[in-house]
């Protein structure tokens, strides 16, 4: 530790910190355009200019190693005349064009420019002006606006791990750019807009569209992969104009994926804003009552065996909760959820959940991935990965289709045959995993539909001396945000319950789609009365008989549940359209007109009754590390792994009802899907 | 006009000159004792209604002006005086008014409803 | 006045051989082995003793700079480098070492080497020194042949191996840490300091980055002592010192002398004299484009070395000795180098990048004279906002120049603007202009 004196402020800091994490924590404010927590040390913007004694310059305070009995000082005429220079240098080639800039009120260049710099210019020469570059359908330029921090360099090299992004010339002519005309080809690039402190680098769909204090914030999660990553909504009056990450160090750090970020233009098309109900072969529209009471005529004199609910990949745990209480209400077991056909099962939850957590991606020191590949499924967990990878060179395995992934991996094996080579302690990837103290296993949804897969990955697992008391290193990725929630409420099927090929082709005679879409509805047997509830009209709607509009992920109060078992909730932000209503509240009042009234009729109702089911939804964002108590496996299952793996993403940009609905999606999809992503940057 | 602005208008008015819509314009034909002015005002043709009265006869009647301005005076951009129409049926109704069709433009937060086989 | 015994560079001019058997008659590489036999703490301290300061511009002692070196490896190799990338304007002193001399470069490598502990070196040469590059690449492979450098340097045992690298021509690329990004691969920009390059530099690794002349004058100390070496020249200046003094002078010459010979006698003894006489003087640069100009007045009597042109107000730099006599447009001459640095700024940071080319622009209209007399003040504040604001040294550099000449010269720019006034008018500046007249 070293005692550092701040304006006569003594705080204790650990050496090696920077003077300017030193004035931070005395509570000083320091204004810096360039420096970034989780980006490494640039130094070049010069605004974190401070005084320190015996120093014959100012220095940058951001890259300047702290010093046993330093004395800073951040507020002398020094420091002052300093940042009053180096402002009015940002400000002679920098446009003032805040009226029609989109960062206009959530600029750091306005802000320290009231805060630290002059009132006037005295630059009378014409300024600079660069030419716009096309970074892809996300990601606006104004690159005259460019104040040459290179935070958005930075990032795009170090966290999303592309080598797209570069400084080309020199001096004046210096210039931000790709080097060749081309999109930006990263998971991770909306991420830049929010690093930009200037109005360089925005969002594309979102260019000109509102402005910062307009818009009501709404915190939220994610839903469109299973991270569960903190999202905040920024919505006005009847729309969300745009989602931004927040900060959650164990989750997100303060990155959101571009899925999250840019399909929300999704939620306005092919929205379900009214009832429909199928008259002689034809959907029409119906009021709420109308379709209560024809689902209630068809649910007459139906066996309770023959009614089925598949829960979909978007649903939160409470509709999923009233649905399951329903059905098993009507004297049903037959539920479902999971659409893709992975072999997990409901029951012990560290056989189905990531769980290591994700922040504990940076203790590990060798890492073995099974039929997943997270730069598409998780890419925020990618970047963890990566930040690893960066800071300890951590061996990385791959099972499965190899991928570009951005960091070094050795392709061990294609299939579940792979195992065995890797029970060998003595060479190969084998012995690495052997020597690493804290070896990880992440395995994902491919591997999991072949047969045998979990038991033989939760015994390599051990055998590699993952499963200890303190490290639990057995990690299933999941890539839809309702699966864990659901396989904690125990949405799958019940005694003697048919799942969800035993649902299909004539299984069952009504099926309930909880916004399921992501199967083959082509195999929902001909005379299979079907109910849709869901807020788009995708697969599942277009062969429904009866839909019920429900609500996006920005339109309800919902409890989801992430990859790792972190029990999180997001807050309404907007009303669902038209007649749409909350999921959980329609299951409930059609419950009473079946007569089968579920036992709650409000928000913290239901939540009881989420807790009641399990306990974990008791507690939420709250998720305590463990270690391994029961190293006894889940059940090997009839049948054996064989073949390939295959991919679990195919497009990422396109995954789910939302994103499909997006137009900025479909553009990504143009730009990125027939060009194969980039190759990983050293 | 009632019959005491009648008598009133009989007894001290002077007729200063009517506009294009017929009302008549009066002033006291004594000065004011602490003003200074004289009292001005107006005989509608018809219902008493403020708004009937056009910008130049109005800033005569506010004492704006000390002669009423010309109705020869109006510029080619100056449209014709109307009344305020609120409260009419010939009131202002904005686009996608349900009395003009109830169909708004498209706006900003507007959604499109998915329909069967779209 | 230098003795001619007492000269370093004896084929500076290239009358004799550069080659290795011409370098062992001028006695290179004679007894290295015994020098280096006497250990890496006895070279370090005899170069401390001999009070040698880099000759790059700095003036910071070599032999301290040698002794930051970590003395115990922690595993991490270290490596000299050796800066060549000379592009200060008016500089061509290491041109000339490596084209004539070469030897006396690769002898003081293998010595500085060993004494910082270091089994490579290399010599990052400026992308257009061609010929010197072919020249010091023959005297590497001769040293080679002759077992002079190698798995076995001088048959004393330390494996020692010497590499050329040829730089693109980057002026930034003279800086020490934006030359080791340049010679890892990287583009040409100054890293942060600290850490200095002592403790991470190349790689990542301790490394000392040295002049070409700093280089080449330590075998010769090694051989004569360093009481011969401090003897000469002023105390804190010992030495003799390249000097290359260009510009108006009847014989532009490079020539060594000794440190704190007078401006004047330099000039008058081995150039020939200022053209059209002393009096015709008109200012001097003394030590490349970076430093501050002197006016004749200062020049009558400056010495030449570090400390008495620091107390001008000026620096010795490089030694690059640039005479300007009254034909000369001042203030043009300035605007020169301010265009130059703002060519090549590398942009990293932001003083720099944006404040050299507002240097440069209100500098052409001051040539001009359309200007405002208070611009004067405002360009000298921009200067001061740039001084001491910058990662490296080239925003000090860039700024230096226009103080000069601001302190010695107002009275020329204010009667310039005096004159454009009452030829053309007020002046009409760049701001009101409409954007079509650009």
């Amino acid at each position: 530790m070293a005692k550092v004196t701040v304006d006569g402020i003594v705080v204790e800091v650990p050496n090696g910190s920077t003077v300017l994490q030193a004035c931070e924590l005395a509570g000083k404010e320091i204004p810096r355009f360039c420096y970034h927590e989780r980006l490494s040390i640039a130094g070049n913007c010069r605004m974190c200019l401070v005084e320190i004694e015996k120093a014959p310059k100012p220095v940058a305070s951001c890259a300047f190693p702290v010093a046993d009995n330093m004395v800073v000082k951040t507020d002398t005429p020094m420091v002052r005349n300093g940042r009053r220079g180096v402002m009015e240098f940002l400000l002679i080639n920098h446009p003032l064009d805040c009226p029609i800039c989109d960062q206009g009120g959530e600029c750091d260049l306005q802000d320290q420019a009231l805060g630290y710099g002059m009132d006037h210019t005295r630059y009378e020469e014409n300024k600079r002006a660069v030419k716009d570059k096309n970074l892809g359908p996300l990601v606006k330029t104004v690159m005259t606006r460019c104040i040459h921090c290179t935070r958005c360099i930075r990032f795009v090299t170090e966290i999303a791990g592309v080598p797209d992004l570069g400084a080309t010339s020199r001096g004046e002519s210096l210039e931000v750019g790709t080097y060749v005309e081309k999109a930006l080809g990263s998971e991770l690039s909306g991420n830049i807009i929010d690093l930009c402190p200037v109005g360089a680098l925005t969002s594309k769909p979102y260019a000109f569209v509102a402005r910062p204090w307009e818009l009501k914030k709404t915190d939220s999660v994610d839903v469109l992969d299973a991270v569960g990553t903190n999202i905040r909504i920024d919505s006005r009056g009847p729309e969300v104009l745009r989602i931004l990450p927040r900060l959650n160090e164990e989750v997100n750090e303060e990155w959101l994926a571009d899925k999250a970020r840019f399909s929300m233009d999704g939620l306005k098309r092919r929205r379900l804003d009214r009832p429909w109900v199928r008259r002689d072969g034809k959907l029409v529209q119906a009021t709420w009552g109308d379709a209560f009471t024809v689902i209630a005529e068809r649910l007459q004199g139906v066996a309770g065996e023959r009614i089925g609910a598949l829960a979909g990949d978007l649903c939160d745990a409470e509709s999923m909760v009233a649905l399951k209480d329903l059905l098993t209400a009507l004297g049903s077991a037959n539920l479902d959820c999971r659409q893709d056909g992975v072999l997990l099962q409901a029951g012990r939850r560290d056989f189905y959940t990531f769980n290591s957590t994700i922040a504990a991606i940076e203790e590990a020191d060798a890492l073995l991935l099974i039929g997943t590949n997270p730069r598409r499924e998780a890419p925020v967990i990618n970047a963890r990965i990566r930040k690893r990878w960066l800071a300890s060179k951590m061996l990385i395995g791959l099972i499965g289709e190899t991928a570009e992934l951005t960091y070094d991996f050795q392709h061990v094996g294609g299939d579940a045959g792979a195992f065995d080579g890797l029970r060998d302690a003595s060479a190969g990837f084998g012995k690495t995993l052997a020597d690493a103290n804290k070896p990880m296993v992440i395995v994902g949804q491919p591997a999991l539909r072949q047969p045998g897969v979990l038991a033989a990955v939760w015994e390599l697992a051990g055998a590699i001396g993952a499963l200890a008391g303190e490290w639990h290193g057995f990690n299933v990725l999941h890539t839809a945000a309702a699966r864990v929630g659901a396989l904690d409420l125990g949405f799958v099927p019940g005694q003697g319950g048919r799942d969800l090929a035993g649902m299909l082709n004539g299984g069952v005679d009504v099926l309930w789609l909880l916004g399921a879409d992501e199967f083959d509805t082509a195999r929902i047997g001909r005379n299979t009365f079907v109910i849709y509830q869901g807020h788009h009209g995708d697969r599942g709607a277009a062969r429904a008989d009866v839909i019920l509009p429900g609500s996006a992920y920005t339109e309800k109060s919902g409890t989801y549940v992430n990859t790792e078992g972190r029990v999180q909730r997001g807050l309404r932000a907007v009303y669902p359209p038209g007649e749409a209503r909350e999921d959980w509240t329609i299951i409930r009042a059609l419950s009473e007109v079946l007569g089968k009234t579920l036992p709650y009729d409000d928000l913290p109702g239901v939540r009881a009754r989420l807790e009641q089911v399990n306990p974990v939804f008791g507690r939420t964002n709250f998720l305590p590390r463990f270690g391994v108590s029961d190293r006894s496996g889940p059940g090997q299952g009839s049948g054996r792994a064989s073949g390939p793996f295959g991919v679990a993403i195919e497009n990422y940009y396109q995954t789910d009802p939302i994103s499909r609905a997006s137009p900025t999606m479909a553009a990504c999809t143009e730009t990125f899907a027939t060009t194969p992503l980039l190759q990983a940057a050293e | 006009m009632n019959i005491g602005t009648r008598i009133f208008t009989m007894l001290y008015g002077r007729r200063v000159g009517a506009d294009a819509d017929g009302n008549v314009y009066y002033e006291a034909r004594r000065l004011r004792r602490f003003s200074g002015q004289s009292r001005r005002w107006v005989a509608y043709r018809g219902a008493a209604e403020p708004s009937r009265i056009p910008a130049e006869w109005h800033a005569w009647l506010h004492y704006t002006t000390n002669a009423p301005i010309p109705e020869t005076a109006r510029q080619p951009w100056q449209k014709p005086h109307q009344m305020n129409l609120t409260g009419t049926p010939a009131s202002y109704r904005p686009p996608g008014h349900d009395y003009r069709g109830g169909h708004r433009a498209a706006a900003s937060g507007d959604y499109e409803a998915w329909t069967p086989g779209s | 006045m230098l003795a001619d015994r007492d000269r370093i560079f004896t084929n500076l001019y290239g009358q004799h051989d550069p080659g290795l058997a011409g370098a062992r008659a001028r006695g290179d590489w004679d007894g290295t082995a015994a020098m280096l036999a006497r250990g890496r703490d006895a070279i370090i301290e005899e170069i401390k003793q001999s009070g040698l300061r880099g000759r790059g511009g700095a003036g910071f002692p070599t032999g301290m700079k040698w002794s930051f070196m970590p003395k115990k490896s922690d595993g991490r190799p270290a490596y000299l480098v050796v800066n060549a990338d000379e592009s200060e304007p008016g500089t061509c002193k290491d041109r000339d070492i490596m084209r004539h001399d070469p030897h006396k470069l690769v002898e003081g490598c293998l010595l500085a080497s060993f004494a910082m502990g270091a089994h490579a070196c290399y010599i990052y040469i400026r992308g257009e020194f061609y010929n010197e590059a072919v020249a010091l690449d023959r005297a590497i492979d001769e040293a080679y042949e002759a077992g002079l450098i190698g798995k076995d340097a001088c048959g004393s045992g330390w494996a020692f191996d010497l590499y050329v690298h040829r730089g693109a021509g980057a002026y930034i690329c003279g800086e020490e840490t934006a030359l080791l990004e340049s010679l890892e691969g990287k583009k040409g920009m100054p890293r942060l300091k600290p850490p200095f390059p002592a403790a991470v530099g190349l790689y990542g690794c301790p490394t000392t980055v040295n002049n070409v002349e700093s280089i080449a004058v330590t075998p010769t100390i090694m051989r004569r002592g360093a009481a011969w070496f401090s003897a000469i020249g002023r105390p804190k200046n010992t030495g003799t010192k390249l000097f290359c003094i260009s510009g108006h002078v009847n014989k532009p010459c490079n020539v060594e002398e000794e440190l704190g010979i007078p401006l004047r006698e330099l000039i008058d003894t081995y150039c020939g004299g200022v053209r059209g006489g002393w009096d015709n003087l008109l200012a001097v640069i003394p030590g490349g484009s970076s430093v501050p100009l002197l006016p004749k007045s200062i020049c009558d009597t400056v010495l030449m070395d570090f400390d008495s042109l620091r107390d001008v107000k000026s620096g010795l730099g490089t030694a690059a000795v640039i005479v300007m006599d009254k034909s000369t447009d001042i203030v043009k001459a300035i605007w020169r180098l301010a265009k130059f640095y703002k060519h090549e700024s590398c942009g990293q940071c932001t003083p720099c990048r944006e404040g050299t080319g507002w240097m440069m622009r209100v500098m052409g209209r001051m040539v001009q004279g359309r200007a405002d007399v208070a611009e004067i003040d405002v360009l000298e504040q921009v200067t001061r906002q740039v001084e001491g604001h910058t990662i490296c040294a080239l925003g000090d550099a860039a700024a230096w120049p226009i103080q000069g000449l601001i302190r010695h010269f107002r009275p020329e720019m204010e009667a310039r603007i005096a004159e454009y006034k009452q030829r053309v008018g007020v002046p009409v500046l760049p701001g009101s202009l409409p954007i079509a007249a650009e």
